[in-house]
């Protein structure tokens, strides 16, 4: 309890810290997310920036984005003030907004709608017909409009987009566990033979070439490629059939090169980012489990008489795979940055997508909003592994308890 | 034997195939590039967006295949002596959930795209209409706006000066109607897909974030009797080649674009299914005329004299386009001929010769050459071009530090007045000359160069007040002035490129690169 309640304290004060790091460099970095090959006249922009609360000096907008506004409030000209639920000096958190109301004649505080808020009241209150404007602050659980994007809120594409991306990188690291724990196993015990340089050598090709290369690569030989040779081989059976022209040049389409769709659509961006991960694998497993093997208690359970198979399970695996469990920490990481490139690639709907063009439009909403779920997602996972690795090796649990 | 029983397997596998495809016929896969931000047409800014905003409205005009003019949602209009007033028939037609489609929709339309409220950020596109630049810049009040509802059937737009390219930006989407009962209903999230409601010819039924947006065929569409297509798929794919890798699997019958770095081996793979047409606008190098030495007409001049474009699109940029000497692109339509300078004519060797005694006279040589910063922003494309014109430049005694930035920070020192030569690039907003030479008169945002003459304002400042041929002659003469005193280097003009598969008919070449879906059929 005391060690999880730690961890979850210093969770939060990373994700502040990144929060404002975020904050910070994306602002003071030059442009903004309205600018762009032809930018809105200086009135326009105006507008824009009023509207996504950038008009407001930093701190206030840094209050705006993590705890939202109130509500609005007709002012006595007849125009909009925006009132911020956290305190801030006078001139800070009111604003007049450049809009008529449109009666004029509304006197009280127009209250705005969050998505908890909802969640939390859907049993008592209907809250269909009032939804005026939406922004609560991320404590309320709303990440806010999309700068560039003008009507999607960083909510649907967090919605969206996180299981996009696990569809692919949970298969992607199934597989190089799937590959790479036996191929370190088998390495270990054909150790310095041509088996054991031949299972290193592929290992590592994987992790040495970058995923911008693969993924072109895969493409080529196994979505192009090989539906070419099948083309070849059966072009004259394809053109006994009386095909459509549109038929005919969308081919056999095996395996495809993008796109979500059906299982087959994600054997390459699994392959792309599985062996990226696969050479470190193997190596780690390799090493963990030539040190088992050496150590004193195989060789007493080979003296024994214990048949290969039962040591193998019982004696050496386990110590193998604990230098991989440390890893998939940071194998997480691997996979999530990996993500940003291979949904390029195969133009898959993912988080990783969403951030790389958040990041080169300046919409600082989507980057924040993405930045804090992927921050999240490592460090939750992080947490998984700690939790794990102290579940497979007892001398962790017991040091932890000390201290 | 062996071969027989792949032949029998492969068969099956091709009847299914066969049988799939032949329940899905009318069914038309767009590469449409970006992931779209918004059905809004008010909130919207890519051509991404408006592609696909424009299978969903129509607008007072529309467009036909060719990109020809077309009455649209107004059965026709009249305009008053003095240029200034328009005055629409409404068609009879109802949005998608069976409303009719009124004048008043249009007038709340107007004004809400003008609202600073809405904070739309192509707004000044409507800024023609009397009263709507102090409405937008929060001056002025929606009830001073231009646009009124005289009744059901009868919209009037008061401009304030005569613009007789106003017909032509009404099929635009910063003109298209909303749906006044339904914004009024739910607000900025009236255009989310559960909620909108359409008066074009396709209406949204999916939008999966990232992977694609479908639009099926409105029944309630005016001319739906004669629109072909069911159901559009756009796919939002950024990557050329990913995008060309599905074009090739046949998941695309139309792409955004074609990787533009090889395109012979594009034509040796695709042949006429590369479709590559001139596209409305120009690149060209911005000078800043607000500081020496680029306030002399004569080094402009000899700068853009020694730019060889037809090195440049033959052996730089190989994606087909053609050198401009003119701002206005050769593909204007309506009988506009673009102005190139005296010196377009001569050949390179002699404009070279020329460029290097201007130089000379002005005291620049190689021992002695002019420093000039060239700024792009970072792109491959906008790299090789500045290199190639940094070697040519080399020639005349010029001396080129290159600088590079993203597109934001570029802009940024544009506005700023921050650089000296800066790349730059134009696409109509509607195929009017005015739309680029207005680029080059003062107080006008996107004259990077603060480029400035009186003659040129005169002459530009007295078409608005003419019409057909003799507004034409008066824009010609404008142009040939400032192309004379190189006001700009135009260097190339645009083009679009695009694979078509044959079986799609309809996908008309135009220089707007507009393809509504309405006229799109596709043949077996």
């Amino acid at each position: 309890m005391g060690f999880a309640f730690q961890r979850f304290l210093q969770m939060l004060l990373l994700v502040v810290i990144a929060l404002l790091a975020v904050f910070l460099t994306q602002r003071l970095a030059p442009g903004g997310p309205f600018d762009g090959e032809r930018p809105p006249p200086a009135r326009i922009l105006e507008n824009l920036r009023a509207y996504y609360d950038m008009d407001l000096s930093m701190p206030a907008q840094f209050n705006a984005y993590l705890f939202g506004m109130a509500g609005r409030e007709i002012n006595d000209q007849g125009k909009f003030d925006k009132v911020y639920w956290l305190s801030l000096p006078e001139d800070l958190q009111r604003v007049t907004v450049g809009s008529q109301a449109e009666d004029g004649s509304g006197e009280s505080l127009v209250q705005a709608w969050c998505p908890w808020d909802e969640w939390l009241t859907s049993f008592f209150v209907d809250r269909e017909d009032e939804r005026p404007f939406r922004k609560c602050g991320i404590v309320r659980g709303d990440f806010g409009l999309s700068m560039v994007r003008r009507s999607v809120y960083v909510n649907d594409y967090v919605r969206e987009g996180v299981p996009a991306t696990l569809r692919y990188a949970i298969p992607s690291l199934l597989f190089a566990l799937g590959l790479g724990i036996p191929m370190g196993l088998y390495a270990a015990y054909n150790k310095d033979k041509a088996a054991d340089v031949a299972m290193v050598s592929v290992g590592m090709f994987g992790t040495v070439v970058p995923n911008l290369v693969m993924a072109p690569l895969v493409v080529l030989l196994f979505a192009i490629g090989l539906d070419n040779l099948l083309h070849w081989l059966f072009v004259d059976t394809l053109e006994w059939i009386e095909l459509t022209r549109r038929q005919k040049r969308s081919g056999l389409n095996w395996i495809p090169s993008g796109r979500p769709g059906g299982i087959m659509h994600y054997v390459l961006p699994t392959i792309v980012l599985g062996t990226a991960i696969l050479g470190r694998i193997v190596r780690l497993t390799r090493a963990g489990a030539l040190e088992a093997l050496n150590s004193n208690y195989v060789r007493t359970a080979r003296a024994k008489g214990l048949p290969g198979r039962i040591i193998l399970f019982r004696h050496v695996f386990k110590p193998a795979i604990l230098p991989v469990v440390t890893y998939l920490g940071p194998v997480a990481a691997a996979i999530l940055t990996g993500s940003l490139i291979v949904e390029q690639a195969f133009a898959l709907p993912g988080l990783g997508r969403q951030f790389v063009t958040a990041a080169t439009d300046r919409d600082y909403s989507l980057l924040m909003g993405t930045t804090v779920i992927l921050l999240l997602a490592i460090i939750f996972l992080n947490f998984l592994v700690d939790l794990t690795y102290s579940w497979l090796d007892p001398r962790i649990r017991r040091s932890g308890s000390n201290s | 034997m062996t071969k027989i029983t792949l032949k029998s397997a492969l068969l099956a596998t091709t009847f299914v195939v066969s049988s799939s495809l032949a329940l899905a016929q009318n069914v038309f896969n767009v590469g449409n590039g970006g992931e779209p931000g918004s059905l809004d047409p008010h909130a919207i800014s890519g051509t991404w967006e408006s592609s696909i905003a424009r299978d969903q409205f129509v607008g007072l005009y529309t467009e036909a295949a060719d990109g020809s003019l077309l009455p649209g949602a107004a059965t026709g209009h009249t305009v008053s002596d003095d240029g200034l007033v328009y005055t629409f028939n409404i068609r009879n037609h109802s949005w998608s959930d069976g409303t009719p489609v009124t004048a008043h929709d249009f007038e709340f339309a107007f004004k809400r795209i003008l609202d600073p409220a809405t904070a739309a950020s192509y707004a000044y596109l409507m800024h023609i209409i009397d009263g709507a630049e102090a409405f937008n810049g929060g001056d002025g009040s929606a009830d001073d706006v231009g646009v009124r509802a005289v009744d059901d059937n009868t919209l009037e737009v008061t401009l304030a000066n005569p613009a007789p390219y106003f017909i032509a930006q009404t099929t635009h989407n910063t003109a298209y109607p909303v749906p006044k009962h339904a914004v009024e209903q739910y607000g900025a999230d009236w255009a989310r897909p559960e909620n909108i409601v359409v008066n074009g010819a396709f209406k949204v039924s999916e939008w999966n974030i990232g992977d694609r947006l479908t639009v099926l065929k409105n029944d309630s569409f005016y001319d739906a009797a004669n629109v072909s297509l069911d159901q559009v798929n756009f796919y939002p794919i950024d990557d050329v080649n990913t995008e060309l890798n599905l074009y090739r699997e046949g998941e695309l019958d139309v792409t955004s674009t074609v990787p533009a770095d090889d395109i012979a081996a594009m034509r040796d793979e695709f042949g006429n299914e590369v479709m590559i047409t001139p596209y409305g606008g120009t690149y060209y190098y911005a000078f800043n005329t607000t500081i020496e030495p680029f306030n002399d007409p004569a080094i402009r001049s000899a700068l853009s004299m020694a730019i060889d474009r037809d090195f440049i699109t033959e052996n730089v940029n190989t994606s087909g386009v053609d050198a401009a000497y003119s701002f206005v692109p050769t593909s204007i339509p309506g009988g506009y001929s673009p102005q190139q300078p005296s010196w377009a004519f001569m050949s390179y060797g002699v404009r070279v010769a020329k460029a290097k005694s201007i130089m000379e006279d002005a005291g620049y040589s190689a021992d002695n050459p002019l420093s000039v910063v060239l700024s792009y922003n970072t792109s491959e494309g906008h790299k090789n071009v500045a290199l190639a014109v940094s070697d040519m430049w080399a020639e005349i005694g010029v001396e080129v530090e290159l600088y590079n930035s993203d597109v934001s920070s570029h802009y940024d020192a544009r506005q700023a007045q921050d650089v000296q030569v800066g790349r730059a690039g134009w696409i109509w907003d509607y195929a009017d000359a005015e739309n680029l030479l207005a680029l080059m008169t003062e107080g006008v945002p996107y004259n990077y160069g603060k480029y400035m003459n009186p003659e040129f304002e005169a002459l530009m400042d007295a078409s608005y007040l003419q019409s057909g041929a003799e507004r034409i002659a008066t824009l010609e003469a404008a142009e040939a002035i400032a192309m004379e005193e190189a006001a700009l280097a135009p260097i190339y003009y645009y083009n679009s490129l695009h694979l078509v598969a044959d079986y799609v008919e309809g996908y008309v070449a135009n220089g707007d690169d507009r393809h509504p879906s309405r006229w799109i059929t596709l043949s077996d």
